[in-house]
């Protein structure tokens, strides 16, 4: 019978369908660690206290401010985000853990920065920043001073209005 | 008449009574009785700021730390003051809310040593 053309197949050869698809996967992998650290050399740059393995995504808003979200615990951060509003996320988007982090990524990244403003706390300053998309979908956020994003959460038109009307008149002051 | 429900929230800059004007204590619920009153807004505005000052930022060698150890120092108080905002929402309350505790059983139960 004799040996096909296909017959060194399952060793692999160059150019045969598995090692394309390996090729592809180191490829994909080393494009993705690429993005990752092009990501993580922006925090680096911003000098801000980050921890890496932990970072989700880094983006910048309208107003060009480095922002970022990373895994964190209970009262900060994603974890917090989905311990505490992911049933608002899930009403609103129908949002799973992906979705509901492309969803802040997206809104901080795209929506209209509707109002920033710097809170101080006993001393510490922090953000109180809504965004907006379409101009009838609200995300509040509260997020350090150097970028870190504690919580988001969705919240309604109407509360959104009269917070804007609100803050509107406080930064004519 | 369907009651609309208040919740008692905390987050980062926002709360307790959901959604406030954190600047100034001032509840924004849409229910005129609840968000003009003084009482109720001198007591959000005390816990807002009692709970978001337990954040710290560049701190602890993290870019946002939690003062676990504060919070539980401060858990009497903190009950007393959610109880007096209870009891306030209650006093006032005519029937046309209901309102939803998310905190005071949270807060009861931290604990002496914060177990990470």
């Amino acid at each position: 019978m004799g040996k096909s053309k296909n017959s060194e197949l399952s060793f692999g050869t160059n150019g045969s369908p598995q090692t394309k698809l390996t090729q592809n996967n180191v490829d994909k992998k080393a494009k993705e660690l690429a993005k990752r650290n092009k990501m993580l050399a922006k925090l680096e740059e911003a000098e801000v206290k980050y921890t890496p393995a932990d970072v989700i995504f880094v983006t910048k808003d309208k107003s060009e401010k480095l922002i970022w979200l990373e895994k964190g615990n209970e009262a900060v951060g994603l974890i917090h985000i989905l311990k505490n509003h992911k049933n608002d996320f899930d009403k609103k988007y129908n949002a799973n853990q992906d979705k509901i982090i492309k969803i802040i990524k997206s809104f901080i990244t795209n929506g209209k920065l509707e109002y920033s403003i710097i809170r101080n706390i006993k001393g510490r300053d922090g953000y109180e920043r809504m965004y907006s998309k379409k101009g009838k979908y609200y995300l509040l956020t509260g997020i350090g001073i150097n970028g870190f994003i504690v919580s988001a959460y969705p919240i309604h038109e109407k509360e959104a209005k009269e917070m804007i009307k609100i803050k509107c008149k406080e930064e004519k002051k | 008449m369907k009651k609309q429900i208040v919740k008692i929230k905390l987050d980062y800059l926002q709360g307790p009574i959901w959604l406030s004007d954190i600047s100034t204590g001032k509840p924004l619920t849409g229910i005129d009785i609840i968000d003009n009153d003084e009482k109720i807004r001198e007591l959000n505005y005390k816990i807002s700021e009692m709970f978001s000052s337990y954040y710290e930022f560049d701190s602890h060698d993290q870019a946002c730390w939690f003062n676990y150890e504060q919070e539980r120092k401060d858990k009497e108080k903190m009950l007393s003051l959610l109880k007096q905002l209870n009891d306030r929402l209650n006093e006032i309350n005519d029937g046309s809310f209901k309102v939803k505790d998310l905190e005071t059983e949270r807060v009861k139960k931290l604990l002496h040593k914060h177990i990470n």
